[in-house]
């Protein structure tokens, strides 16, 4: 991948959802630190999946749309040149999944743990009544 | 704009019309559910109505996939008759328009899972803040 080339809006749209989760996953992680705030972690952890799926989703939508216009080129160019414009419409148009994939995928498994860690220890501060 | 709208909702055929439908009804039930399951005191509802937005959420998403296998099966059982130096100009043209359906039910799938996400969170942190039944019942 060109890193200096500019990047499109089907480009930019996984970045900033992945971006978006990665705050909450920060969040998340900060309210767990106190037992006070484990409650709110808890469900903040759902929006860091939401983000992680909305990543991947947009991903995979961008390389579609990039294969759609890149298959509605390859049948207006000369024969001689569609395996050119295969191999790199193919590479280009992976990109937003690519970038959807990194961001999200770790959003999504960072969201999961949380749920499984933190859904105990609520229900144990809760019994406690310390829990938010 | 208008008419790149109206060519890819051309390009998609009659799937468009279930995934568009299915997608649309998707947003205000993701409101309703949210709204029903914020609002209500039972901190039981919100579970199913979290993992049931989830798993109907992505169905526009298989019924695009649904619709490109369907375009791809129909234009390979065409190409049979096409000529064959123009066989892999049309197949190319008639990936592009079948791709169509995958695209809006991706976009479509959108709202539902993040909706369904977050009210998943939600229902966790209900259900493990809510005293268990055991702790509820009254002492015989």
């Amino acid at each position: 991948m060109d890193l200096h080339a500019p990047l499109s809006v089907m480009e930019w749209l996984p970045i900033a959802s992945s971006a978006m989760g990665l705050l909450c996953a920060a969040a998340v992680v900060v309210l767990s630190l106190s037992p006070k705030t484990v409650r709110a972690a808890l469900g903040l952890s759902g929006a860091v999946l939401g983000f992680g799926l909305s990543a991947v989703l947009l991903g995979a939508a961008g390389r579609f749309m990039g294969e759609r216009e890149m298959f509605q080129a390859m049948a207006a160019v000369d024969p001689s040149q569609r395996d050119q414009l295969l191999a790199v419409g193919t590479a280009e148009s992976a990109h937003p999944l690519s970038l959807g994939a990194i961001g999200g995928l770790p959003l999504v498994l960072l969201a999961v743990a949380a749920m499984v860690v933190l859904f105990p220890r609520v229900q144990a501060a809760a019994r406690t009544g310390s829990a938010r | 704009m208008n008419e790149s709208v109206a060519s890819f909702w051309v390009e998609g055929g009659w799937w468009m019309y279930p995934i568009a439908l299915l997608g649309c009804a998707m947003l205000p039930a993701t409101l309703v559910a949210f709204v029903v399951g914020v609002t209500s005191k039972k901190a039981s509802l919100l579970m199913p109505l979290a993992i049931g937005l989830l798993c109907v959420g992505l169905l526009p998403a298989v019924l695009g996939e649904a619709g490109f296998l369907q375009g791809m099966s129909a234009v390979e059982k065409a190409i049979a008759f096409a000529n064959p130096v123009d066989q892999a100009t049309i197949r190319a043209a008639a990936r592009g328009e079948a791709l169509t359906t995958l695209i809006l039910g991706l976009w479509m799938s959108l709202a539902p899972t993040f909706g369904g996400s977050v009210l998943l969170g939600l229902a966790l942190m209900r259900r493990a803040g809510a005293p268990s039944p055991e702790s509820v019942r009254a002492p015989t």
